[in-house]
């Protein structure tokens, strides 16, 4: 169990008050050293067992008294008092860029996100997001494609103890030997407990066991829309670039940029089509030249001193004369079944196991409506 | 003095023997009627009476019991009208002779004026009749068509109590005459469809799928926005069916009799049925039952397609029904005081949009929807209900281009020619079983029939991994691939079947974009 000094708990004690004024109060006490003095006002039982279920639950807490606070919060002028996290702390150390973006994506903006964020993280470069829908869920997906598989000594887990007779006790899953690394954090706007949209629950709790999750709320807050672009705050903050790859004029992903300037971070954009409602945002910071543009992942690595070409990977395939019909049919555009049909002139029956076919070797892509691309 | 005379009941889909015992007793003028009658069986001496009275006989004066035998089963509808009033004037001797009274059957709903009104159910009614070595039935003209054919049995027409009667009583028999009987095949040519497959534009993938979903006799759903044509396409399904053959027509037939929706002038159904159930529906409406258990959709359904148009939007009892039907072919609708069965083979197919604004995947129109509002709309329908339905694909707006070009596609009469070839494979494969279409096989069937040889098993093993299908799918797959094999006339299923059956499997994906 992590052992929390007087500040910490000065720190976690300041967490649990909700009242805004209250809390001004006891931040200044904290600031002046009166750790007595905040926890006199605070129940310390109650704090307690908060830090026991905490434990229990393998959560944590790094305040801002503690070593491993990480440094680059400092900049802002409200850091977080603490972290609520779930996971590896390590990756707090690590440099970090932050790939974030608007929830209404499109299929471009998924790619370009994913593909960022799985160079970034091959790269030992922590891919940091909000694990919103969209373009956040997209980065962190694009880290943990190349999760590392890492045999880890795991210490015997206690065994559950419930003296009742009768009662089930489930038992606790094998010990796993093998454990995930993902080169990623998630800055949560809601507690560690909590996930939202649910659509990303999977996805939540992978990050717990192999990257990391950061919150600056208690483990058991609901999201609250408030909470979000303060959040946001933190995913600045933490990062030594920003990406942002979609978003529209006015968006928490603007927020984020705003923070990001503030602190002088480097600020990245992806242009997008002029007429995609998703790429208002990240044309519109382009024209007015307040970032740089990433034509690809390797403009934001230099923010890292790492100067690389990276190529697409030339896939060495044997493709058959009908497969290279509807390649040629394909080209750059989304194509749909009808057209490839009478492209292609085959019979019906042949051009849905050759689709199939190609979609299986990875040369093409299956869209929703019956449109096909090229991956 | 007792009269008997012969009637009949239903019972589910099935008819019985009912005697009906009348006698008039001394006493107060009483009518009883016993043998568990229900309302409108109670009611039928008012209308006897009158019938009787207004035909220019004498009512008796007494207590008249009227008992329907067997007593322990419910006996509804008005039929019992006619035997009851020829009974009663048997008992009185205005019917010289009970031998010929025994002759006949009798059904029949009388009118107060003595005219005999069409009934429900007469087709089961004279199939039990010829089953039961009853010769002579006599029943309401309006019913005529329905017993041209059903053979091994005279079936006479009357139109009203006074002429059955006369007819009995040997004299002016030319009023109650036999039924010509009509050959079945005659009737055949008269099938014919308002819609035909030519005229869909475009939806490649969609026809195939529909095709081979009648080949197999698949379920199927049909994806897509709004206006794409699932209605039309689905409406076009019973097209490419193989014709009724005799017996599946009288099934048919005798459900939609006792349904009472049988068209008077035809008598007999030669077109698969095919039911546009609203989507407001009530569970018993689409599973059948209720207070006069009736069949419901899915049976009136039977031998034919069952078409649920936004599926999501019907309320979850009401598609949880469709269950056990999808796997037995029947539903059986107990209740507390019976337990009926009606068949209930149909090939369902289904339509539904993508998402809550139906235009997720569409090129036309934007959607609108959430990012996991799509997921959780998809999510209505349940699992085990999905498990049922082979193909699903998705349907797509057709642009003007398409609509405007002249040429026209396939016809019905041409992919009918090879769903017909495929089915008669299936004939043959399933000669054994009482199964008979590679969608209803079982799983030691698919074992049997769908034995997969290396290529197709490294096939599927690589479409799980790649394109994340869940495991619910396999056996799905072999049944669709089955079918492809059957269509292409070729005795193993090949790599390339196995790879078009992968193709109709869209729902399955977990990754959708």
């Amino acid at each position: 169990m992590r052992k929390y000094s007087i500040a910490e708990r000065a720190c976690i004690a300041i967490s649990r008050v909700e009242d805004y004024a209250e809390r001004v109060k006891l931040v200044t006490l904290l600031h002046n050293g009166k750790f007595d003095k905040i926890l006199q006002e605070s129940n310390e039982r109650e704090l307690d067992s908060l830090i026991v279920n905490m434990h229990d639950q393998g959560i944590f807490a790094i305040t801002i008294k503690s070593a491993d606070y990480p440094e680059r919060l400092m900049n802002l002028n409200s850091p977080p008092i603490v972290l609520f996290c779930r996971g590896n702390a390590e990756l707090l150390k690590q440099e970090a860029v932050a790939i974030v973006g608007t929830r209404d994506c499109t299929r471009y903006g998924v790619d370009v996100a994913t593909k960022f964020a799985r160079t970034f993280a091959e790269r030992g470069i922590v891919v940091i997001s909000g694990l919103a829908a969209g373009i956040d869920a997209a980065a962190h997906n694009g880290a943990c494609m190349v999760a590392r598989k890492v045999k880890k000594e795991v210490p015997n887990a206690e065994e559950p103890k419930d003296e009742r007779k009768g009662v089930y006790t489930p038992k606790l899953a094998a010990k796993e030997n093998v454990v995930e690394e993902i080169n990623t954090i998630a800055v949560l706007g809601n507690g560690v407990n909590y996930c939202y949209p649910k659509s990303n629950q999977e996805l939540q709790d992978r990050i717990a066991r192999g990257g990391l999750l950061v919150s600056e709320y208690l483990p058991n807050t609901k999201s609250n829309k408030f909470f979000f672009p303060h959040r946001n705050r933190i995913v600045a903050a933490l990062a030594k670039a920003v990406v942002i790859v979609e978003a529209d004029l006015k968006s928490g992903t603007m927020i984020t940029k705003e923070w990001a300037m503030d602190l002088g971070i480097d600020v990245y954009a992806i242009p997008g089509a002029i007429t995609s409602y998703a790429s208002r945002g990240t044309n519109a910071i382009i024209k007015e030249a307040q970032c740089c543009i990433a034509l690809g992942p390797e403009c934001v690595l230099e923010s890292f001193g790492i100067y690389e070409k990276i190529g697409e990977e030339k896939k060495i395939q044997q493709i058959s004369f009908d497969e290279k019909i509807v390649l040629d049919i394909l080209k750059s555009d989304e194509v749909h079944f009808d057209e490839i049909v009478m492209g292609a002139t085959l019979p019906v029956k042949k051009v849905t196991t050759l689709l199939t076919n190609m979609e299986m070797s990875g040369l093409i892509k299956k869209l929703a409506g019956n449109y096909y691309c090229k991956s | 003095m007792i009269s008997k005379t012969k009637s009949f009941g239903i019972n589910g889909i099935e008819g019985y023997m009912v005697d009906v015992e009348v006698d008039v007793l001394k006493g107060l003028p009483k009518q009883q009627t016993v043998g568990l009658p229900d309302a409108s069986v109670k009611e039928s001496h008012q209308r006897v009476e009158s019938a009787i009275v207004n035909s220019g006989f004498a009512y008796p004066t007494g207590r008249i019991i009227v008992n329907l035998a067997p007593a322990g089963t419910r006996k509804e509808g008005a039929l019992y009208d006619l035997p009851i009033a020829v009974g009663i004037l048997a008992t009185q001797g205005d019917i010289h002779s009970m031998e010929k009274v025994d002759e006949f059957a009798f059904v029949g709903e009388l009118s107060l004026d003595g005219k005999i009104r069409r009934v429900n159910g007469v087709l089961p009614i004279l199939l039990t009749a010829s089953k039961n070595g009853i010769k002579k039935v006599i029943i309401p003209k309006d019913n005529e068509q329905e017993a041209r054919y059903v053979h091994g049995v005279t079936v006479f027409v009357a139109e009203s109590l006074r002429d059955v009667v006369d007819a009995l009583n040997d004299h002016n028999k030319g009023k109650v005459v036999p039924v010509k009987k009509t050959n079945f095949k005659d009737v055949k040519n008269y099938t014919s469809y308002p819609l035909d497959m030519k005229y869909v534009k475009g939806q490649f993938i969609a026809k195939r799928a529909i095709e081979i979903a009648a080949a197999g006799g698949h379920n199927i759903l049909l994806i897509g926005p709004p206006g794409s044509g699932k209605t039309m396409l689905a409406k076009c399904f019973p097209t490419i069916l193989p014709d009724l053959t005799f017996e599946e027509s009288l099934e048919v037939s005798k459900i939609h009799s006792i349904a009472g929706i049988l068209d008077p002038a035809r008598g007999i159904i030669v077109n698969r049925p095919f039911r546009t159930p609203h989507h407001t529906a009530s569970l018993v409406a689409i599973a059948g039952g209720g207070k006069f258990s009736k069949p419901g959709e899915i049976s009136l359904a039977h031998h034919g397609v069952l078409f649920l148009d936004e599926m999501p939007e019907y309320s979850r009892p009401a598609l949880e029904c469709l269950r056990q039907p999808l796997e037995d072919n029947t539903i059986t609708i107990a209740r507390a005081n019976a337990t009926v069965e009606y068949p209930a083979g149909f090939t369902l197919v289904a339509s539904m949009n993508p998402c809550p604004c139906g235009n997720f995947g569409s090129r036309v129109v934007k959607c609108k929807c959430k990012f996991g509002e799509v997921q959780k709309y998809l999510a209505k329908l349940s699992g085990p209900l999905m498990d049922r339905i082979d193909l699903h694909i998705e349907v797509d707006n057709v642009t003007y281009d398409d609509l405007s070009s002249k040429g026209y596609g396939e016809s019905s009469q041409d992919i009918k020619v090879r769903v017909d070839k495929a089915r008669g494979v299936q004939l043959e494969r399933f000669t054994d079983s009482t199964n008979f279409s590679n969608a209803k096989m079982t799983e030691v069937e698919v074992k049997q029939f769908c034995a997969l040889d290396d290529e197709c098993e490294c096939v599927l093993r690589d479409a799980f991994e790649k394109l994340s299908l869940s495991a619910r799918a396999y056996s799905r797959i072999l049944r669709v691939a089955r079918t492809i094999a059957d269509l292409d006339d070729s005795p193993d299923i090949t790599a390339e079947h196995v790879t078009e059956a992968i193709g109709y499997r869209e729902l399955d994906r977990k990754m959708r974009g």
